[in-house]
């Protein structure tokens, strides 16, 4: 039945680029293209995970459609291809969440103050009682009052989660949000990420190198070739929601992807040591 | 055990009341003994108490100081340069910091120069304030704003260069203009370098005001000091140097409960 609701949301696509190439300046001045020929759509409610090895542009992808790669006199970046978000929204503030690997909240408010951030940035009313029920949702309640640095990375990162929710961006960028974490709580907080998107299904692409972590939160998975980045492979995960970790270990799908995926990486990282890159 | 405990510390925790409470014993042991010493070396006749005046002494003079108003105008003089010279060198050195951290060109431009300024023994200007200015108020507000500038400008620079960029984009995709940026991010996380540098520059400034003052000025606590000085009273000049030291300690200590009042924040203050 699940997997009957992405087929159908699929026609929608949220987020299309279009051959998108990136050509930054090397540290000697060389051109170095680090993205190429990128093609890739996100349907309405559908998790993209893009996996690939270090380096290979993956990151890049995602902070091109944040807008947060800009061309300076110092450092020139070329960026070609074409990229359309379909909402009827036309502020990208409110069109683009992104979440980093880093902590991104705001060291000198506390967690609520850093889930209403959004909120009150963006005007809304009720900025207070909102991010109180989003800091419940996140198992959070009680928490409110604490500064970041009184709080676990996991819990960080769950106040993270709420901050993204009640920014409610048409679209997520997720740039190996849970990389930092140790394993355990890595994969509590996937657990919990699958736990708040079935309420709502945003519409993400998620970029990982953790194989299982793709296989678990994808609907699709991209798997990307080394620098230059290019995309080798596109696959349909077909597993049915929702997922955990236990039940997705033991199947055979999950071996069958993994095997192929691992693949993927294997040969590219062969590619780049016999390559003699860098 | 203790005494490294409080070393750390600092300040007093409930737990380690008792403890506190031993090490300020020790402390004003320490004190007595000091004070003893300086006494028991008058009173054999090791140094001439015309010289080094003693302390039981400098303690009734020093009395005698703190009840009398015309010490209190020559206080109030002293921090009045102080802080008009650090409020307008303080701005001024932010804005320089901040636009050399921003401003890739400016800090290549103007490195040697700004660091030339910082190796510079700052009172060796005094001549030329005092020159320029007169031996007023302004010669010495001029000493505290060449400290300000140099040392808030560094201050700033270090403040701008390390606020997080990751920060910054965050906010921006939440929807946050540049000026909210400024307030968001940019004032917050310099809060904690600038407060740094107010109490570096207190003590700093300090110091040199009242030299300043003892060259050459009309009121003030080096005035004082330096007349005392003048007659050859040497208990005089001793208690004006412990209201002196007395009025630094004050004031960094005021800087530093205002610091960590707003900075309650940072990582570091998690230890204390």
């Amino acid at each position: 039945m699940n997997i009957a609701i992405s087929k159908e949301v699929r026609l929608k696509p949220v987020l299309s680029i279009s051959h998108l190439s990136v050509k930054f300046t090397g540290g000697d001045g060389s051109p170095v293209l680090a993205v190429d020929d990128v093609s890739l759509s996100l349907a309405t409610g559908e998790i993209l995970c893009i996996v690939g090895p270090s380096g290979c542009g993956k990151s890049t992808v995602l902070n091109v459609v944040a807008g947060m790669v800009r061309s300076t006199p110092s450092a020139p970046v070329e960026i070609s291809g074409d990229f359309h978000i379909a909402t009827q929204a036309t502020l990208r503030s409110r069109q683009i969440g992104y979440m980093f690997q880093q902590d991104t909240l705001l060291p000198w408010k506390t967690a609520l103050q850093n889930v209403m951030l959004p909120l009150t940035l963006q005007g809304r009313p009720g900025a207070r009682e909102r991010a109180e029920e989003l800091l419940a949702l996140t198992g959070l309640e009680g928490f409110g009052g604490r500064f970041p640095k009184e709080l676990s990375g996991g819990m960080r990162k769950r106040v993270q989660m709420a901050q993204l929710l009640a920014q409610d961006p048409e679209i997520l960028l997720m740039d190996e949000p849970f990389g930092a974490l140790d394993a355990q709580t890595r994969a509590l907080m996937q657990q919990e990420f699958l736990r708040v998107w079935e309420r709502d299904r945003k519409s993400i692409v998620f970029v990982t190198h953790d194989l299982t972590e793709a296989i678990l939160l994808g609907d699709r998975i991209l798997s990307m070739s080394a620098r230059p980045g290019r995309i080798k492979r596109e696959v349909s995960v077909g597993i049915a929601r929702p997922r955990t970790v236990e039940s997705l270990v033991g199947s055979d799908r999950y071996a069958e992807l993994h095997h192929m995926l691992w693949a993927d990486l294997q040969a590219e990282a062969v590619r780049t040591l016999g390559g003699g890159v860098r | 055990m203790s005494l490294a405990a409080t070393q750390v510390g600092g300040a007093a925790k409930p737990v380690a009341g008792r403890s506190l409470a031993r090490t300020m014993m020790l402390h004003a042991v320490a004190i007595a003994l000091t004070l003893g010493l300086w006494q028991f070396v008058v009173a054999i006749g090791l140094a001439r108490e015309l010289v080094v005046s003693t302390p039981l002494r400098v303690a009734a003079e020093f009395f005698a100081v703190v009840v009398s108003p015309r010490t209190w105008s020559a206080v109030l003089v002293t921090i009045g340069e102080l802080v008009a010279g650090l409020l307008i060198g303080g701005a001024v050195g932010v804005v320089l910091g901040a636009a050399f951290a921003r401003v890739p060109l400016l800090d290549r431009m103007f490195k040697p120069l700004v660091l030339a300024l910082y190796t510079l023994p700052r009172l060796a200007l005094l001549p030329l304030f005092v020159v320029w200015l007169g031996l007023g108020v302004e010669s010495k507000i001029a000493v505290a704003v060449i400290h300000g500038v140099v040392l808030f400008m560094l201050g700033a620079y270090a403040a701008v260069s390390s606020i997080d960029t990751k920060l910054i984009e965050a906010c921006r995709l939440f929807g946050a203009s540049r000026l909210r940026l400024l307030a968001l991010v940019y004032v917050p996380s310099s809060v904690p370098y600038l407060l740094t540098t107010v109490r570096q520059a207190i003590g700093l400034a300090l110091g040199s005001v009242i030299v300043a003052e003892m060259t050459g000025a009309f009121a003030g606590m080096g005035f004082e000091l330096s007349r005392r000085l003048a007659q050859f009273d040497m208990t005089g000049v001793l208690a004006w140097v412990v209201l002196a030291s007395m009025l630094g300690l004050a004031l960094e200590r005021v800087a530093l409960t205002f610091e960590r009042r707003l900075t309650r924040w940072t990582p570091r203050q998690q230890d204390d």
